[in-house]
């Protein structure tokens, strides 16, 4: 411990000496002369002007080692595609601002022009009198003093640019609202393909029908009401929980299950390894009562699924169903898919209007669910950790 | 003796204190302020982290961003190999693989009115175009930097690239992804300041389940649709839809995992750290920064605002069944902005779910932001 003060005074004075290094190192010279950038832009200011436009389409065919291979010789600092660009940039540049005005002379223009560091290389920028307007020319070097590429920016003042911008804005919204109210269209279209794969749905029905399962009319669907569907949900996933779908199922299942007396038919199918039991069931598979429940079924806890049937792939689940005491007001519903997270109260306990009940979690959000009256609870239907289903019952009231 | 002397000498000058100038102790600090807020306050480290390294890295050792022909051996430095992957925009491809693969359009699906607020919230990327060109950017410069108001990382970068703007690709993705973090915190106010306590309130009625046979034709169609009129976002659209078949066809669930979770997390490290690494202080410290975060700002609030109002449009012509805070998702940062929605109507009503109804507009905005760029691209013929 005694070594401790020595170390520290010496990596203080390491630090301080490399601070007194650092202020002493050399400013960086700028790799090319700024004579030197300025003679290569006169050479390609002149070029540009001079090159005809037969001259820059047979430019534009040579095969690029080829012209490498003639710039190197010519001694001219610059890549064949480079070169290319830099003509094609001032045609572009022309176009937008007019005929260079070929009054102006070279050498003193570019001794206006100033060299900047930019990134990795240095730009010569200035400005240049074009027949409409004038322009910022930049040309822009490597360090090794390789010429890379030439922009002419045209002045415009800013009315121009603002009308501009907005042309462009009118365009892009307009763009954007017509393919988007495109694609609502298309969707919005689906009715029809629901249509269609109703009536296939209906033929398959049909055929599975007369191949000896024991399935309902599709006419009873109509029936099966949101708050069943959600009771029927909750056994399901239960059930679901506790006995995976196994690969000999073939990601199908069938259910009995008994509500109040009534046995519905329930097709499981799984849709996506990660929802199972989140959205594990398609309504329009909810079938009409099928058969007269036995009693004993009905009275069945909800939080023991009856053992599975060995050998016949259906199950027989039951569900108590919520007693509905005190109307349909008596009952906190989940108005969001997703998972209960935290439990705040028990059975029994007494809640005030605007008390939070439990905390479901969606979308990696915590959803607080807030108990609209002042009663007390009668039985909560869920636990932590289960999904839930929009409009499922969480809870009673009395 | 003279030897030694020499080779210690050699070895100082290699040492970094020798060719940091100031504006890399500034970017090293900086980068150290976002290593504390990721890793202490836990502000969305998963990007932050990779983020704040390359720019630590970057600026303590310039030459790890050397391009090829610079260097003396011919090799580029390593993360300016990860740099070409964003200029190329592989990797914001993929990360809209990922996306794809994460994201439910059933909400979209359920309710395809929801295209027209997550175009509404476009808007925002307009007003900041004609700000940037206000503002003395170049056309293609204020376009790449407007994009930063579909709130959408990958969109950014790719746009950057493709309009060649790479001078500012550093901080034009730095603004967005910090902007998608601030989501949380620049939307209420607007959202609030534009609705009425009564429209906060509305509850909107369930949405209809959808079949699966609609999950799966849906990005198959959206692929044709937007392919068609924009192919030059073919890459950014292709591959979310691609991603999000995966999850939905359901018989290729190793794809969709890997998808959303390996190759994304890969993806997420490249594209962290090269971004980060585009920071060099002779890059990042200029004024032009200074500009395009403001103007990220600008395109934010006007893209919330706009998404608002249209959605109070709707409100009336459906005579309340919509709740305005929905619109404000329409600004892309999936999930980000929809959760605001719902926590904003939370405020107003604990009884009111607006998350799910608040996804439409939030994966329309996705779709709405690469249409945007498309856009750009053909204005530009690129």
């Amino acid at each position: 411990m005694k070594i401790r003060p020595r170390v520290m005074r010496s990596v203080l004075l390491l630090i301080v000496l490399c601070i007194s290094l650092l202020a002493l190192s050399p400013v960086k010279a700028s790799e090319a002369g700024e004579e030197q950038l300025k003679q290569t832009a006169a050479f390609f200011l002149n070029q540009c002007i001079q090159t005809e436009d037969e001259v820059y389409r047979l430019l534009q065919e040579q095969r690029e080692a080829d012209l490498d291979f003639m710039l190197l010789q010519n001694g001219i600092p610059c890549g064949g595609k480079d070169y290319l660009s830099i003509l094609r940039a001032w045609r572009e540049g022309e176009e937008e601002c007019g005929a260079y005005d070929t009054g102006q002379d070279i050498a003193q223009l570019l001794d206006s022009f100033t060299v900047k560091k930019r990134n990795n290389g240095l730009q010569l920028t200035g400005e240049a009198q074009f027949e409409n307007r004038s322009a910022d020319l930049t040309f822009t070097f490597e360090n090794g003093g390789t010429i890379t590429a030439l922009t002419i920016g045209g002045h415009y003042d800013m009315g121009e640019i603002i009308g501009k911008a907005m042309q462009n804005t009118a365009i892009g919204m307009g763009v954007v609202f017509a393919v988007l109210i495109f694609m609502s269209v298309i969707i919005w279209c689906r009715k029809f393909v629901g249509l269609l794969q109703s009536r296939i749905g209906g033929e398959d029905e049909g055929s599975s029908a007369s191949g000896g399962n024991q399935r309902a009319l599709p006419k009873a669907e109509e029936e099966v009401d949101d708050e069943l569907l959600c009771i029927i949900a909750a056994a399901v996933s239960r059930d679901l929980r506790e006995y995976p779908l196994r690969k000999e199922e073939e990601n199908m299942r069938k259910y009995n299950i008994t509500v109040n007396g009534k046995t519905y038919g329930v097709e499981v199918e799984e849709a996506d390894a990660t929802l199972v039991g989140n959205r594990p069931i398609r309504p329009a598979s909810v079938s009409a009562p099928v058969q007269t429940a036995a009693p004993a079924a009905a009275a069945a806890p909800a939080e023991a699924p009856a053992p599975a049937v060995a050998a016949a792939p259906a199950k027989s689940a039951s569900v108590k169903a919520a007693p509905k005491a005190g109307g349909g007001s008596g009952e906190i519903k989940a108005g969001i898919t997703g998972k209960v997270l935290k439990m705040n109260v028990s059975a029994g306990q007494a809640v005030k209007n605007g008390d939070t009940v439990m905390i479901l979690e969606a979308m990696k959000m915590e959803i607080p669910i807030v108990c609209q009256k002042n009663a007390t609870i009668a039985e909560l239907l869920v636990k932590e950790g289960d999904p839930v289903e929009a409009g499922q019952v969480l809870a009673t009231l009395s | 003796m003279e030897y030694i002397a020499k080779t210690l000498g050699n070895l100082l000058h290699q040492t970094a204190f020798f060719n940091l100038t100031f504006g890399n102790i500034i970017m090293i600090a900086v980068a150290c302020i976002f290593l504390y807020l990721a890793i202490r306050k836990g502000f969305e480290p998963l990007l932050l982290v990779p983020i704040a390294f390359g720019m630590l890295l970057v600026n303590i050792y310039p030459d790890i961003m050397i391009r090829a022909k610079d260097s003396s051996n011919g090799i580029a430095g390593l993360l300016r190999y990860f740099y070409l992957l964003d200029e190329w925009s592989i990797l914001p491809s993929l990360i809209f693989m990922g996306v794809g693969a994460l994201t439910d359009f059933r909400p979209l699906i359920a309710n395809p009115k929801s295209f027209l607020l997550g175009a509404a919230a476009q808007f925002g990327i307009f007003a900041a175009y004609i700000g940037a060109m206000a503002l003395d950017f170049s056309d293609k410069a204020a376009a790449a930097i407007a994009i930063i108001g579909g709130a959408d990382g990958p969109t950014s970068i790719f746009l950057a690239g493709k309009l060649s703007q790479t001078s500012i690709m550093g901080p034009i993705a730095v603004a967005a992804y910090s902007y998608m973090e601030l989501v949380p915190i620049i939307q209420p106010p607007i959202m609030k300041l534009l609705t009425t306590e009564k429209e906060r309130k509305i509850k909107m009625e369930q949405l209809r389940p959808v079949s699966k046979l609609e999950c799966i034709l849906f990005p198959i169609i959206v692929t044709i649709v937007i392919c068609m009129i924009l192919p030059t976002v073919a890459p950014l659209v292709g591959m979310l839809m691609l991603g999000n078949l995966f999850r939905e066809c359901g018989v290729v669930r190793q794809l969709s995992d890997t998808a959303s979770n390996a190759l994304m997390y890969i993806v997420v490290i490249l594209l962290g750290t090269s971004v980060g690494a585009s920071t060099s202080a002779e890059a990042f410290l200029n004024w032009d920064t200074g500009k395009i975060v403001l103007i990220g700002l600008a395109a934010f609030v006007f893209g919330t605002a706009a998404g608002v109002l249209l959605g109070k449009v709707m409100c009336l012509l459906t005579h309340g069944k919509v709740n305005p805070l929905i619109g404000s998702a329409g600004v892309s940062a999936v999930p980000m902005a929809a959760r605001v929605s719902q926590k904003v109507g939370a405020e107003a009503e604990p009884s009111n779910f607006l998350l799910m109804h608040a996804m439409g507009p939030n994966v329309a905005g996705v779709i709405g932001t690469a249409v945007v760029a498309g856009t750009f691209m053909a204005i530009f013929g690129v």
